[in-house]
């Protein structure tokens, strides 16, 4: 029973962290599973006090969606962007379906660690000193993580921002 | 462009941001996930017939009077967050780097 609480109480998070940093339904799935998997594995052997469940666990499933990113990037031959790749012409009558999913994709264009910044404070909702600590830079490198996919966003999404 | 449109911009693309589609977890990840947890081991208490009958008497006496603190404030308590108690089962884990 705790363990289904805990499940519940936690998947979803790991889950749309997964999605957003991989683009891809079934891959999250596959992240989610193995970032749980894990945490089974290590559960015998926690201690209270080294760090906490939620920061492990978006740690865990970061590097494992990290792990397919440079995967797929192997797979394709692709390096992974440095520079965002400009989305598409803007489309004006688009339905709300459509405007998430062109949301989507400049969210997967943008270079992984904008993605990653993005993704920890906007959609998971931690604050900067969280967030920097899980990536392992300074606020300040965070900031400007943020700063330079906010920019890159507004340029690709420039036509929806200013349709209102 | 002002301070004003500034914030209204950020704003919108916050909004924006928010319209990207989301991944609901199927029942059916979330029972691959509980099926794949830790069960209790079976004999746990096994340690308890290698005593004496006084010290084990006594053991199990002690292990009922802890259960029973342990179990009367959760029972007693109706908002205890049943997440916070699996939380504590759990325990925390050693290192953020575990996991690779």
């Amino acid at each position: 029973m705790a363990i289904r609480a805990l499940v519940a109480r936690k998947l979803p998070r790991v889950l749309a962290l997964a999605r957003r940093m991989l683009g891809e339904d079934g891959e999250a799935e596959d992240v989610a599973q193995e970032t749980f998997i894990r945490a089974w594995k290590i559960a015998p052997r926690w201690r209270p006090g080294t760090a906490k469940f939620d920061t492990w666990l978006h740690r865990v499933a970061l590097n494992l969606c990290y792990d397919r990113l440079r995967r797929r990037a192997r797979i394709t031959g692709e390096a992974p962007p440095d520079q965002a790749d400009p989305a598409p012409g803007p489309d004006r009558n688009l339905q709300a379906r459509d405007i998430g999913a062109r949301v989507d994709a400049s969210l997967q264009a943008l270079p992984s660690r904008q993605r990653e910044a993005i993704v920890l404070c906007h959609y998971q909702e931690l604050g900067n000193i969280e967030a920097a600590t899980l990536m392992k830079v300074s606020v300040e490198a965070l900031e400007s993580l943020l700063a330079r996919a906010r920019r890159t966003l507004r340029a690709t999404l420039a036509d929806l921002i200013t349709d209102d | 462009m002002t301070d004003a449109d500034d914030r209204h911009e950020a704003r919108r693309l916050d909004r924006l941001l928010d319209t990207a589609p989301t991944l609901a977890a199927s029942p059916l990840l979330r029972e691959r996930i509980i099926l794949a947890a830790p069960r209790p081991r079976a004999g746990a208490w096994r340690w308890l017939t290698g005593f004496s009958l006084g010290a084990g008497l006594a053991a199990a006496c002690a292990a009922g009077v802890l259960a029973g603190l342990v179990v009367a404030p959760s029972s007693a308590s109706a908002n205890l967050d049943p997440t916070e108690d699996a939380a504590m089962l759990l325990r925390e884990p050693p290192d953020v780097s575990e996991g690779r």
